[in-house]
């Protein structure tokens, strides 16, 4: 019998614990931990853990604070999300700072489940490599954090460059150089203040709804794009999703005035959107936000096999199916441009 | 105010003096009495001349007695009087006027007196004048006899016959006119009689002497007469009646002119008063025309001031409603939070034990088709047992069946597990029918009103619901002593109980211990919740149980919760006192009467 792969299983209440483990046990080797502590310590002593799951709410640690050390301590391993009831920030961070792979809705579905633990797995061993390399390539010690997980806050941001990473200022430079920033929202002070914080270094361009949108996409080349999840009474999150779908290269930040879990929940499991950030603008954090966005682009250009790491669900139900056909009508001219 | 008043009165009264004086003064010019005095007058000078007439008509004789002529006398003595009044009554300061009545009254007197001496002088000289006929008739009868007696007629006897026919002729005749020149011969014939008289025998001189006496008598007298009847005559009693009448013409003319005066002022007053009048007519008619629309617009003003009032009282309770369905939409929207933040607690705490229980009862599920194929196999066995020996390839294979079988279980699951599963999700069934308890007794939906409620299963069923919000961080120490039950709202006082607990866990920043601590005291049952929070402040204590006070941000709090559980706890009859120190913590205690007869219909309102 093969050796079975490590999952990691967090939770205070032991039984969810037992069923985790009778659920998973016959594919991979089990590991559990009743909080936060024990689970880094696990994560500190066991090389190779491919996938954790925690619980969100836990005392002491919360799992969104988990995922974000566990990023730290083992970049490889996939973290995904229980989810029962949360409130808001919970969510925003485990998005933000633990770069969530998926969120797990309490009660699960056992097959689904199973489905997201296999495919995670898979994806932490087709990464390995490129994750290793990428840390052996970069003098930092902590590569996937530094590249990925920007901290937060603005003394992190002065403690630790965004800009600097496995690729430096420079490549970033490079590469980033005439894709451009797109804007998609109907209130145009979002572009100005954009254009502000990155003293024009990036090109900025602003579509008020979906179809300029994808009329910029098809014109410009654009690495970024800052959504609002609603524009123009229009639903953006969908465009997000299949954009992802269908274009993993490009990063998405979430900017919006409308809150709601099951939005950022579906945003992060169908949408990998990379960082989710509330109006009123808070300008440091956008900054930060978007320059972090523009170097995970290049380290994505440079490591085409970390994209593999935001592979998102396909989209069960779509709601506007010409959003999608006029969508990939333009994709080949969009994946040119792109130099695909 | 009252001093224009004053002066208006007293000006109106001045005026209206000035009016009567002016009134008075054309009125005191009486024309009756003027024509009373001219009448009088006329009266005077009539009967002057009638009088006049009398004392000649007695001269002549014509008037046997003196009545006639004392009579005028008396009528004008009433008439001199009467005049003499009412001249007083004019009480006018006129010199001439009083002069000339005074001459006339003067000679009127003397006329009198004149008329008294004419009366005597008169009465002799008539007396004698008629006499003296009858003297003569005698003498001449005498003479007669004399004569008759002598056969022969004496000559001087006849001559003294003629001559005394002569002199009764010649005084007749000189009675008749006033010559004085007559009475020459009458005395010259007499003086010869006289001197004859001693030629006549006695019978006849006697006679003769009294013819000549009485005819001396008449020539001596009648020039008397005739001058005082000169002089009553020539009296100016007329011209003093003219003059008095000229005086009175005079005063009267000159009252008439004062009279003219007066009563031209008097109407150029009276045309000043009605311009007076006039302007305050006029004055009072726009008074009035003011007021009139004054009060029209007080009328309009009247019936739109019901109506606004109406309309006011209407908004007012309009807006009473609104604010009051406002309140109750704060309260309700208030008891939505604490039911949401219930609900969500309660969500989460079902939700994990249903996450597990739907995954190991799928999971067992899963493992049954193993276990059924298992039993089959089993079942199934037997008859290969009992099967013909050319069957031992069909029982090896049924061996090998069950034996996949049971390792394909056995690679999913064990016995033990399924166990252990089936055990986990009983209790998390049990750990959700607690909740569903906890949630029945926190609400109490089926009783509002219980008699016997046990406040520590409350407090219990409060900390269930409440869990969502301690776990992680607060410690929770019950020291919960022995309390009587009480009749009470048991949800709305596990609502307060939510309220307390829930606020203390708030004020607990990181990590910290709530003490609930029960304990009875003189029929009243204490709860005293303790937190280690960062207390209140002072200045803003006194001010926690007023409805809307929050230290929260706007929209996180209605500021209605504390405010909601003084007034159920009010309502319960029983107290909420607080204490708390900065940095230390607070202290809420909750002190309700065992026996209480608080009326529990008007619960609804709080709750």
């Amino acid at each position: 019998m093969d050796k079975k792969e490590k999952v990691l299983c967090v939770d205070d209440e032991i039984n969810i614990l037992i069923s985790l483990r009778a659920l998973l046990r016959s594919k991979y080797e089990i590991l559990i931990a009743t909080s936060g502590e024990e689970a880094l310590e696990i994560l500190r002593k066991e090389p190779a853990i491919r996938v954790l799951i925690s619980d969100q709410r836990m005392p002491k640690m919360l799992g969104a604070e988990l995922l974000r050390e566990a990023k730290k301590i083992s970049p490889g391993t996939m973290r995904l999300l229980l989810t029962g009831y949360s409130d808001l920030q919970s969510i925003i961070d485990s998005i933000n700072e633990g770069e969530v792979f998926r969120f797990i809705n309490k009660p699960w579905n056992n097959q689904e489940i199973r489905f997201i633990v296999d495919f995670a797995v898979k994806v932490a061993i087709e990464t390995e490599q490129a994750v290793e390399k990428f840390t052996n390539e970069a003098s930092d010690t902590d590569p996937i954090a530094s590249a990925s997980a920007i901290p937060a806050s603005l003394e992190n941001q002065q403690r630790k460059p965004p800009m600097m990473g496995p690729v430096d200022a420079a490549s970033v430079q490079e590469e980033t150089s005439g894709a451009g920033i797109l804007v998609v929202d109907d209130e145009e002070g979002i572009a100005v203040t954009l254009q502000e914080i990155l003293n024009d270094s990036v090109p900025i361009y602003n579509a008020r709804t979906i179809n300029e949108a994808i009329e910029l996409l098809s014109n410009h080349q654009i690495s970024v794009i800052i959504s609002e999840t609603q524009v123009a009474n229009e639903d953006a999150t969908e465009f997000v999703k299949i954009l992802k779908q269908n274009y993993p290269f490009i990063i998405t930040i979430i900017l919006t005035k409308y809150h709601s879990a099951d939005t950022m929940i579906s945003l992060i499991n169908q949408g990998q959107i990379y960082r989710y950030s509330y109006k009123p603008i808070q300008k440091n954090q956008l900054g930060l936000y978007t320059r972090s966005a523009l170097a995970r682009h290049g380290t994505n250009l440079h490591k085409p096999e970390l994209l593999k790491r935001h592979q998102v669900e396909e989209l069960k139900e779509i709601q506007n199916p010409s959003l999608v056909s006029k969508l990939v009508g333009r994709l080949k001219s969009l994946r040119l441009k792109m130099g695909f | 105010m009252s001093l224009r008043y004053f002066t208006n009165f007293v000006l109106s009264l001045f005026m209206i003096a000035i009016l009567v004086f002016l009134y008075t003064k054309v009125q005191s010019l009486n024309i009756d009495d003027h024509y009373e005095i001219t009448d009088t007058l006329r009266q005077h000078s009539s009967l002057n001349f009638r009088w006049n007439e009398q004392v000649l008509k007695t001269k002549l004789s014509l008037s046997s007695n003196y009545d006639s002529v004392t009579n005028p006398l008396v009528d004008l003595r009433s008439l001199q009087n009467k005049l003499n009044t009412k001249l007083s009554e004019l009480s006018v300061e006129s010199s001439s006027l009083k002069e000339s009545v005074e001459q006339y009254n003067n000679s009127i007197e003397e006329k009198n007196k004149l008329i008294e001496q004419f009366k005597g002088q008169n009465a002799i000289f008539d007396n004698s004048l008629r006499y003296i006929s009858t003297a003569i008739e005698d003498l001449v009868s005498e003479i007669d006899s004399q004569s008759s007696s002598n056969t022969k007629p004496n000559p001087t006897f006849l001559a003294l016959k003629s001559a005394s026919q002569t002199l009764l002729r010649e005084l007749l005749e000189f009675n008749q006119s006033a010559q004085q020149n007559l009475a020459e011969p009458i005395t010259e014939q007499l003086r010869i009689l006289e001197s004859q008289k001693k030629s006549f025998p006695d019978t006849v001189s006697v006679k003769l002497d009294a013819v000549i006496r009485h005819a001396l008598v008449v020539v001596k007298r009648k020039p008397e007469i005739d001058s005082l009847l000169a002089k009553i005559v020539s009296l100016p009693i007329s011209t003093n009646i003219e003059k008095i009448e000229n005086a009175y013409t005079a005063v009267y003319d000159s009252r008439v002119r004062d009279k003219d005066f007066y009563f031209t002022t008097l109407i150029a007053y009276a045309g000043v008063l009605l311009a007076l009048l006039a302007f305050i007519g006029y004055r009072l008619r726009n008074s009035y025309r003011q007021l009139n629309v004054l009060n029209k617009q007080l009328t309009v003003a009247n019936e739109t001031l019901e109506e606004r009032v109406a309309q006011r009282t209407e908004e007012l309770s309009t807006a009473y409603n609104e604010l009051k369905q406002s309140q109750a939409q704060l309260i309700q929207s208030e008891k939505m939070a604490s039911l949401g933040q219930m609900v969500a607690g309660v969500a989460h705490e079902i939700n994990t034990p249903l996450a597990y229980c739907h995954s190991n009862i799928d999971l067992v599920k899963e493992q049954l088709p193993d276990i059924i194929t298992l039993f089959k196999e089993f079942a199934n066995f037997p008859n290969l047992l009992d099967a013909p020996e050319s069957e031992q390839q069909a029982l090896k294979e049924g061996l090998g069946t069950i034996q996949e079988a049971m390792l394909a279980f056995e690679k999913e699951g064990s016995f033990d597990e399924m166990n252990l599963l089936l055990e986990g999700s009983l209790s998390g069934l049990n750990q959700i029918s607690d909740m569903v308890k906890s949630l029945k007794d926190f609400s109490r939906l089926d009783q509002h009103k219980v008699e016997n409620s046990d406040l520590n299963k409350g407090l219990d069923s409060v900390l269930v619901i409440a869990n969502n919000v301690l776990k992680n961080k607060v410690e929770i120490i019950k020291d919960y002593g022995e309390i009587p039950k009480i009749s009470c709202s048991p949800s709305q006082l596990n609502q307060v109980f939510l309220n307390l607990i829930v606020n203390a866990s708030q004020a607990i920043e990181d990590t910290g211990t709530i003490t609930l601590r029960t304990y009875s005291t003189n029929n009243f049952v204490n709860i005293n919740i303790e937190d280690t929070g960062k207390g209140i402040p002072q200045d803003i204590l006194p001010r926690i149980f007023d409805p809307f006070f929050t230290t929260k941000e706007i929209g996180k709090g209605t500021g209605l919760g504390l405010s909601i559980a003084y007034k159920i706890i009010q309502q319960h009859g029983g107290t909420i006192t607080v204490r708390s120190e900065v940095n230390k913590g607070t202290q809420f205690t909750v002190s309700l009467p065992v026996n209480q007869k608080t009326d529990f219909k008007n619960f609804e309102v709080a709750a």
